[in-house]
């Protein structure tokens, strides 16, 4: 068994408003920072595992990632990393 | 007269089981509380209560719907007549469960409710309370809905798709609804609106589970 690091992100699909995104658009045009911004909030993941190859590590993590850290209905994710370490 | 059974389900976290449990009592029904590892469905009534099942860690309902007693009654309503309601915290553990369509979202806002607002439901107007983060209802295509009671706002308070702030699916006897009947029931709290719904629930069991008119 070799274990892995992954690390994925999640957020809102496109489509549905976060008001989380949505406050922090507004601040940051009141302070000037930007005019205009578009904003989405998500979680960030690290996850370590043991896995066979890393295949399995890619489906187990894909598993993990759709059945409890997202909702289809709403929310996505991406997987930003994924490397074995020693 | 048969007296109606009801479990109330008591995840790490539920904190509104004790009004709920005083309210069904107060109807008649008899009532005791069940572990989320409980996996026997055997009674009439089975309510998942308002609260913070497991903290709500990574989304509300995330985690408890993986929970033995929340995959058992997708097969309970299989097996048997059971009338499933989800109260808040409840109803959000129904949609993650894909139990009811749908998801819940965080309020458009982005702040906590806590009011009485007006509902409409079955041709009748009357006001419950309301206090979550997340009750903003979300489904991708509304013609899901299609053969659903929808209990809704006068005035949306959350964002909320077409003003739903419940749902009934009155083919599988499942309802989810984000107001607490149980916080409007017994006296001080006039007007006791909750009994609209706790009523409605007990009539549907005794005419369509037990033949009683």
């Amino acid at each position: 068994m070799r274990q892995y690091l992954f690390k994925i992100s999640t957020k809102l699909k496109d489509e549905i408003k976060d008001p989380q995104g949505q406050v922090v658009e507004k601040i940051s045009k009141r302070l000037k920072i930007f005019n205009e911004i578009n904003v989405k909030v998500g979680k960030f993941y690290e996850i370590s595992f043991f896995a066979e190859s890393l295949d399995e590590a890619k489906t187990k993590a894909g598993e993990l990632a759709q059945n409890i850290l997202t909702n289809p209905v709403i929310e996505e994710y991406q997987i930003i990393d994924i490397k074995e370490i020693q | 007269m048969k007296k109606l059974t009801a479990n109330i389900v008591k995840f790490p976290g539920t904190n509104c089981e004790n009004e709920t449990l005083e309210s069904l009592e107060y109807l008649g029904f008899d009532v005791s509380f069940i572990s989320h590892n409980e996996t026997m469905i055997n009674s009439d009534l089975i309510v998942l209560a308002g609260g913070f099942s497991y903290g709500d860690y990574v989304s509300c309902g995330r985690i408890a719907k993986y929970s033995p007693v929340v995959l058992s009654l997708k097969n309970a309503t299989l097996e048997r007549k059971v009338f499933i309601l989800g109260i808040c915290n409840g109803f959000q553990i129904l949609t993650e469960a894909n139990i009811l369509p749908g998801a819940i979202l965080e309020n458009i806002g982005g702040k906590f409710i806590c009011d009485n607002v007006e509902l409409n439901f079955l041709n009748r107007s009357f006001s419950l309370p309301i206090a979550h983060h997340q009750g903003r209802y979300y489904i991708d295509d509304i013609e899901k809905l299609n053969d659903f009671e929808i209990i809704k706002y006068k005035n949306n308070p959350n964002g909320s798709l077409a003003n739903i702030a419940g749902l009934y699916d009155k083919k599988r006897y499942i309802m989810g609804l984000m107001p607490h009947p149980e916080r409007n029931m017994i006296t001080p709290f006039k007007p006791e609106n909750g009994k609209i719904i706790f009523e409605f629930i007990k009539k549907t069991i005794e005419k369509d589970f037990y033949g009683l008119v």
